[in-house]
């Protein structure tokens, strides 16, 4: 079943959010948006993206536009959305954590080190004196 | 349909629309007579207007592009006139919506065309109220690709 989308525009004066109007063309919805932002007249404008999953009977609200009279008007699009997601996946990864067998070997390593040090350590001090 | 087209109809909806806004004052709906169709210019032959009565809405208006598309006028009749299915049955099913949350509603879509083709269309309905407040009158604009809506 299909994805029934509308867009609405919610305007924010003195503190109180209102939806302005309700437009099924994106591209209409952002250009109004834009132009609502621009007059200056709101505190903030922002556009809405709303899903009904038919199938689902589920809504799912996203942002797509917001400005404000102290931010610049910013179109949240899908380029931006895909970035968004490529950086998540090109976050750096921990470290490859070691074997359980390296790790045995190289404490055992240490602790020989630091046993023949002492030792070293004794043998010095008794040739000393 | 081609980008220009396309254009076209949004610009419609749209202008319609920032005129809409210019009439309303401050928080309150515009009156119908804030409607003037020389203000309005070469969009008023895509508008129609409703007044919305206690019974029934009426066609105030219905703009010469649709009364070409139509072969007849259908200013004075009930808003059930516009068959379902037609470009201003289409224009109008989102009134009710319209008359509820009292916000300008936009719709495209498709209709059939008389050999059954689909038309893309445009449409817009704004809310008109005398005292600012209670709804009674609507402004509407529809327009497609038909010729007589070029």
């Amino acid at each position: 079943m299909a994805n029934l989308i509308v867009y609405e525009i919610h305007t924010c004066t003195a503190g109180a959010w209102k939806i302005d109007s309700v437009f099924d063309d994106r591209e209409l919805a952002l250009q109004e948006a834009e132009r609502m932002a621009r007059t200056q007249r709101y505190s903030e404008v922002r556009a809405v993206e709303e899903t009904f999953d038919e199938e689902t009977q589920r809504n799912a609200t996203r942002t797509i536009f917001r400005a404000s009279k102290e931010e610049p008007a910013t179109r949240v699009d899908r380029s931006e959305e895909a970035l968004a997601g490529l950086r998540k996946a090109r976050r750096p990864k921990a470290p490859p954590k070691k074997s359980v067998s390296g790790q045995i070997i190289s404490k055992t390593l240490v602790f020989a080190f630091i046993v023949a040090a002492g030792l070293g350590m004794i043998y010095i001090v008794n040739s000393l004196f | 349909m081609s980008v220009d087209i396309e254009a076209k109809e949004r610009r419609l909806v749209h202008r319609l629309l920032i005129h809409w806004r210019e009439l309303a004052p401050e928080d309150e709906l515009p009156p119908r007579a804030c409607v003037k169709p020389d203000e309005i210019g070469d969009m008023w032959r895509y508008c129609f207007t409703l007044d919305i009565g206690a019974v029934a809405a009426v066609f105030a208006h219905v703009g010469e592009a649709h009364v070409a598309h139509l072969g007849f006028d259908l200013t004075g009749k009930p808003i059930a006139a516009a068959q379902k299915g037609t470009l201003l049955g289409c224009a109008l099913d989102r009134l009710d919506d319209v008359l509820l949350r009292r916000i300008p509603i936009t719709r495209q879509g498709t209709f059939s065309a008389d050999d059954g083709a689909p038309v893309p269309y445009r449409s817009i309905l704004l809310p008109l109220a005398d005292d600012g407040s209670d709804i009674n009158g609507i402004l509407g604009a529809a327009n497609c690709r038909l010729p007589e809506f070029m």
